[in-house]
């Protein structure tokens, strides 16, 4: 096992290396950088530029420097723990960007929870009780919550859990705690807040994986084994959870690498909606602005989540089903 | 009595992933300019892998032998088991590539008793041999190892199929019945 981990750790940084490269060479794409969007807009609100000055922030900034001179700087920042500096906000990244990181964290592994917590007694209860009443039902409210967009779901929850249970509109927590320290009475704010978005954004992938795993179960339950099993008389629990219900979670642990990028980009939308303090909002906003910085920081977050993602997901899948496919032996 | 070593050649890789790892995680340390948690997770990669190295080079120096009776692991830290006494034996299968067909992967033998165990890769020369003997043994002392072990023995071309756990599961039962 030891060998296999320190071939995956290998793996990931030349992997994380490429990622931080596409990374930084696509936020420089778009023709001009930050000062020349900042030139145009004040340009078009008719005040005078001064080139003078705007070349001495484009020199402070390293603005004039060449595109790997200003990568291996931000690169080099990146693993000193220095996220670069915001133009936009004229602060470094890891004040801009303060609670954001962990409140994203927060609502997306949350949302993870939900969406296994929900999907897996209902998954498996449609896949023993296959055509009956109970599996129409439960289908039936998947298909609802796969085919509702999301941004809808968000503000139809928003309003209810103003009117009955008086949650403030928008945002994470009450208005007050914004930019307070961490309290007990702040978290219990944000878990007052956090189950519309967590409910939001999780319905979609609750229903395409309780329909994942209903079929993954069909066919294991299908296979001789699972009948010889029954026929001998061992425990249905047991005859269930311990061999087809193990089989089936194979898929879902090795989709965990991918799910927490796509909750992650499913999210921005709903943050948009429902004014949440994430990443998302802020990412699209350092984008449009070419805040290269700031836009950069996050996506590496998000490329470095997706690698650790995937990573952990080898790691379990390799300790709950270390087995070779099809025939022949292993190389030496 | 049958002897069996990790020839150098297997072991090379193992040597340059852990030299690189090193060379990588004590470099990004060294060049660290002030402590966050980055110089942390470099930190622990370092032991990791320094730890790697130390357990190749440990490999590298231990010549397992099958004699009397029992496995013996001679060299650092080595150990020895009665053959008769082995409680369980898994037979497990890494491999990097996601389609697990057997290439570019490699088998890890663990062999327990109540009181210590052994852990022998694919890699080492006479491996078969050492698969021959762990089938015998869960013959013999009617050991029942998991369906994972099982399947990994009949694709080394060891059948196992009455051995399983599942089957176990199967005959208590019917027992109780």
């Amino acid at each position: 096992m030891l060998s296999y981990l320190i071939q995956r750790i290998l793996i990931m940084i030349p992997t994380l290396f490429a990622i931080s490269i596409i990374t930084f060479v696509i936020i420089q794409l778009p023709p001009g950088d930050y000062l020349s969007t900042y030139i145009a807009e004040l340009q078009s609100q008719g005040e005078n530029v001064d080139i003078a000055k705007i070349e001495a922030l484009r020199a402070q900034y390293g603005l004039d420097k060449s595109m790997i001179e200003q990568y291996w700087f931000w690169v080099f920042g990146l693993l000193q723990g220095d996220l670069g500096f915001s133009f936009e906000y004229q602060l470094p990244v890891s004040e801009v960007v303060g609670d954001r990181l962990l409140l994203t964290l927060i609502l997306n592994f949350t949302t993870i929870l939900f969406i296994w917590l929900v999907s897996f007694p209902i998954g498996i209860y449609s896949a023993t009780h296959q055509y009956s009443w109970g599996d129409y039902g439960l289908t039936f409210i998947g298909f609802i919550g796969l085919a509702t967009p999301n941004f809808l779901l968000a503000l139809v929850l928003l309003y209810f859990a103003n009117v009955w249970f008086g949650t403030s509109i928008g945002g994470l927590m009450d208005p007050f705690y914004i930019d307070q320290p961490w309290s007990f009475a702040k978290i219990l704010s944000i878990l007052e807040h956090l189950w519309v978005p967590v409910v939001v954004i999780g319905t979609s992938g609750t229903a395409s994986m309780i329909r994942r795993l209903r079929a993954n179960m069909l066919d294991e339950l299908q296979k001789q084994y699972v009948i010889t099993a029954k026929a001998k008389g061992l425990h249905p629990l047991k005859a269930l959870i311990k061999y087809p219900l193990r089989t089936s979670l194979n898929p879902f642990i090795a989709d965990i690498g991918n799910m927490l990028p796509q909750i992650i980009s499913g999210s921005a939308i709903v943050s948009m909606v429902l004014s949440l303090p994430t990443t998302g909002p802020m990412l699209i906003s350092a984008l449009q602005s070419q805040d290269m910085y700031l836009a950069g920081s996050f996506l590496i977050f998000l490329a470095m989540l997706t690698v650790i993602g995937m990573f952990l997901s080898d790691l379990a899948l390799a300790w709950l089903d270390p087995r070779i496919r099809l025939g022949g032996g292993a190389s030496k | 009595m049958k002897s069996f070593k990790y020839p150098t050649r297997s072991l090379r890789g193992d040597y340059l992933r852990a030299t690189v790892g090193l060379l990588v995680t004590v470099g990004l340390l060294i060049a660290a300019t002030k402590i966050t948690i980055f110089q942390y997770l470099f930190a622990a990669g370092a032991i990791l892998f320094l730890g790697f190295f130390l357990r190749t080079a440990q490999r590298h120096l231990t010549v397992f032998h099958i004699a009397n009776g029992a496995l013996y692991a001679q060299g650092p830290f080595g150990s020895s088991i009665q053959l008769c006494s082995v409680t369980d034996i898994q037979l497990r299968y890494f491999s990097t590539r996601k389609d697990r067909n057997g290439e570019g992967g490699w088998f890890e033998l663990t062999i327990k008793c109540s009181k210590s165990k052994i852990s022998i890769d694919s890699t080492i020369t006479g491996f078969e041999q050492i698969m021959q003997t762990c089938k015998n043994i869960i013959q013999e002392n009617k050991l029942t190892p998991s369906e994972t072990t099982v399947d990994n023995f009949s694709s080394a071309g060891f059948g196992l199929e009455n051995q399983t756990s599942f089957n176990n599961d199967l005959n208590k039962n019917q027992d109780t019945v």
